[in-house]
């Protein structure tokens, strides 16, 4: 076997190209690379769907539970308006108070926070729910009670409680106590100055008019 | 003991008891009025001094209403309030020399009258004294007694009267009014 044959065809080999001839079947024809062919399925699949498609379930179900969400919030936004004023008048003696001022309160107490719905994209829910609150209400705690609730809606709707509802001051017993005599004493000494004084007055305008 | 320290000690206990004493001066008794209280059909008694006075004064001062916080500074220096009020259901039901006796001990030297009223048309008859300390006011004695009514009020302490008047029926417990018109709607 002449091995420059074999390294660029020069000369000849007749074992060689005996060979060749015998093998000439599996001879290369075309250089190109050969076609990788896709299976049908796939390659309809991919030419039919569009891109926004591919997530519609989960598009409608995101828009149909943000609809639901403002919805509720809506609905206890407008029940919330009606309620009732309670009168949180103290006993007589006790009521060394503060006045009202614009309470914290979440509006929504607990409709509507997201939390039930918290499967969905939670984050995107709860955004969309407080969207049309106040951010500060949000963060209030939901521990509030009704008297707060109450007075926070007064201070909103500009109500005027009723005169003499107060935030109450949380006072022992001793406490009260020493009040409500410290004011029955006080009250009686200053009637009595005050009738003194009227008294002293009409005279007076009595004594002008003459 | 040295005798500049004894003669100091005897100063400071003279002067310690003339300020005891001075104190106790605006106090009056209100030991004698058993019979008052026998025929009184309603009785008010109030005696608020020491802790319980103090205490009072916390609270009106804690809280943030403003006429609590203007009575608070009324009374900032208040040491002791005391009253006795008596209602009658019938006219002359009581012996005026009760009250009389307690209006003689407003006689006593560092009392002074501050206001006298005379009514014959209901008996009516008011006094109101003061007691200074200096330039303060350190007691204030106010003694009425009418056909069915008697109240006896002893304030201890400076106190700002004007503010007190102002205030009157400010006080979220029920103005006591005492009115002569009580005995015109009787008859």
């Amino acid at each position: 076997m002449k091995n420059d044959y074999l390294w660029d065809k020069t000369g000849s080999d007749p074992e060689i190209t005996k060979l060749e001839n015998a093998l000439s079947v599996f001879r290369q024809k075309d250089l190109s690379p050969p076609e990788i062919g896709i299976p049908s399925t796939i390659a309809d699949g991919r030419a039919k769907r569009p891109f926004h498609k591919l997530f519609s379930f989960g598009v409608v179900s995101f828009a149909g539970l943000t609809a639901v969400v403002f919805g509720l919030s809506i609905f206890v936004m407008i029940r919330s308006g009606n309620v009732e004023m309670v009168n949180t008048d103290l006993p007589p003696g006790v009521e060394t108070t503060e006045s009202i001022s614009a309470a914290e309160v979440s509006p929504m107490p607990e409709v509507g926070s997201g939390s039930t719905m918290a499967e969905a994209p939670s984050a995107d829910a709860n955004k969309v729910v407080f969207a049309s609150r106040k951010p500060a209400a949000h963060r209030k705690s939901r521990s509030r009670t009704l008297k707060n609730q109450v007075r926070h809606l007064a201070a909103e709707n500009n109500v005027r409680l009723k005169p003499g509802v107060k935030s109450k001051v949380v006072l022992t017993e001793e406490e009260k106590y020493a009040v409500e005599q410290l004011m029955l004493g006080l009250s009686i000494t200053s009637s009595n100055l005050k009738m003194v004084k009227d008294k002293a007055n009409g005279i007076r305008e009595n004594e002008i008019s003459k | 003991m040295k005798p500049i320290n004894k003669i100091h000690l005897i100063l400071l206990t003279i002067f310690v008891s003339a300020i005891g004493a001075s104190a106790q001066d605006a106090r009056l008794r209100f030991d004698n009025l058993a019979s008052l209280e026998k025929n009184a059909s309603e009785v008010v008694e109030v005696n608020v001094d020491g802790k319980l006075l103090q205490l009072a004064k916390r609270v009106l001062l804690k809280v943030k209403d403003q006429d609590a916080q203007k009575i608070g500074k009324a009374i900032e220096g208040l040491e002791g309030v005391y009253v006795r009020s008596f209602n009658f259901d019938s006219e002359n039901d009581y012996n005026i020399a009760d009250v009389d006796s307690v209006r003689s001990q407003l006689s006593s030297p560092g009392w002074e009258k501050l206001a006298r009223v005379r009514s014959k048309k209901d008996n009516q008859k008011i006094d109101v004294y003061m007691m200074f300390r200096g330039q303060d006011i350190s007691g204030l004695a106010v003694i009425l007694s009418e056909k069915k009514q008697i109240a006896l009020i002893n304030v201890i302490g400076p106190i700002d009267i004007d503010t007190l008047v102002e205030l009157s029926g400010k006080m979220n417990i029920p103005e006591i009014s005492i009115s002569k018109d009580d005995d015109q709607n009787d008859n």
